[in-house]
């Protein structure tokens, strides 16, 4: 996982420690938002910080895609430049 | 005509049966034309012994380690054409669809003012030779349209691989090319990025070998992926992203790379090997 996943998880664990210690305050910003449960509010709060952290990922995985294709092409390349050098060493 | 240096990318997926007639077909083409011509096998992590066949036949062959897609593998034969300096580049698949003869009707368009960055060879503006399917005629037709409306691109075969990519469009494309369906995507990238698009009627006939990996419910997973790809593409804006040297750049670019046809920046590529050498045209 990289740093920035790492801290979207701290960040994300942070808050849910905070709402276990002010359940108060979980209940006057659930009632602000509309929702009658409290319980419902934390899990639409969950569902929303998990499909970030997933959109994240996705992002992450894309980004190492493309550097492994770019990768895989430049090997291709540098295998067959090594194969011509090395058969025209040959007597 | 002015003589060029002229890459030819096959990229190839299990087409060991097609292969030898289809380079066959490109040496007695390249014997007969005043262009200077190597060809490169790009073997897209096939499973049949493919890349093995291609180096028999003495012509040079790009093994990738894993299979990329066909956007990948062209993109290798770009790479490598704008890093050994090659004034172009003609994509012409593995699977013997594309005709050797009609290579001159798309190198003659080079010579056009001002000089075209993309020609696509369209099988639609002759109606001769090999037609495809109605399904994927009607895919084509739904993706001509999607181009006209969202990119502003008029182009009768926009799923055609014969094409030929000028030095601009080496430029934008050996770093940036869609991977997945990349033919109508490239276009949008290509226009978005300002170059200069064409088409040129050419005659095409049915695979040689191998089997296409577009069948079934895949062509309609193909034309939808390929229409998100283009409107995001167009909302993204890739004119930012694409920008090509300018003209005056890229000739002092040629000038600087290669003095002359036979030479390159790579110290590899720069001596050609026995193996080059013998799939060159007569120039």
């Amino acid at each position: 996982m990289t740093l920035q996943g790492t801290l979207a998880y701290l960040i994300l664990l942070s808050v849910i420690a905070l709402a276990a210690l002010f359940p108060s305050a979980d209940e006057w910003l659930a009632r602000r938002m509309g929702f009658v449960l409290v319980s419902n509010w934390l899990f639409a709060i969950a569902i929303a910080a998990l499909s970030f952290l997933h959109l994240l990922a996705l992002v992450s995985l894309s980004r190492v895609e493309l550097r492994s294709i770019a990768l895989t092409q430049k090997l291709g390349i540098l295998e067959e430049r090594l194969d011509r050098a090395l058969a025209e060493q040959k007597p | 005509m002015q003589p060029r240096r002229i890459l030819v990318i096959i990229p190839s997926y299990n087409e060991r049966s097609a292969l030898p007639s289809v380079i066959a077909d490109l040496r007695a083409m390249a014997a007969t034309s005043p262009h200077q011509f190597e060809f490169v096998v790009i073997d897209d992590g096939s499973a049949d012994d493919s890349a093995a066949v291609a180096r028999g036949l003495g012509v040079r062959v790009v093994r990738l380690c894993s299979n990329l897609g066909i956007g990948g593998a062209v993109q290798t034969g770009l790479r490598l054409a704008w890093e050994e300096g090659f004034d172009g580049a003609v994509q012409c698949d593995g699977d013997g669809q594309h005709l050797a003869r009609e290579f001159d009707r798309l190198l003659q368009r080079l010579d056009d003012l001002p000089a075209p960055d993309l020609i696509i060879g369209s099988r639609y503006l002759l109606h001769a030779g090999f037609q495809s399917t109605a399904l994927r005629r009607a895919g084509k037709g739904w993706l001509s349209m999607i181009l006209r409306l969202f990119v502003g691109l008029r182009v009768t075969d926009p799923t055609s691989g014969f094409r030929l990519f000028g030095p601009r469009a080496l430029q934008v494309f050996q770093g940036t090319f869609p991977y997945d369906f990349p033919e109508a995507e490239a276009l949008s990238m290509a226009h978005l990025a300002r170059l200069r698009i064409v088409e040129e009627p050419v005659e095409m006939r049915e695979r040689q070998g191998g089997a296409s990996s577009i069948q079934g419910l895949l062509t309609a997973y193909y034309v939808l992926k390929v229409t998100a790809a283009i409107l995001i593409d167009v909302v993204r804006g890739s004119r930012h992203r694409l920008s090509p040297l300018p003209p005056a750049q890229l000739e002092t670019r040629w000038k600087t790379s290669s003095a002359g046809i036979g030479s390159s920046p790579s110290s590899v590529s720069g001596s050609p090997s026995p193996s080059s050498a013998s799939s060159r045209g007569s120039g």
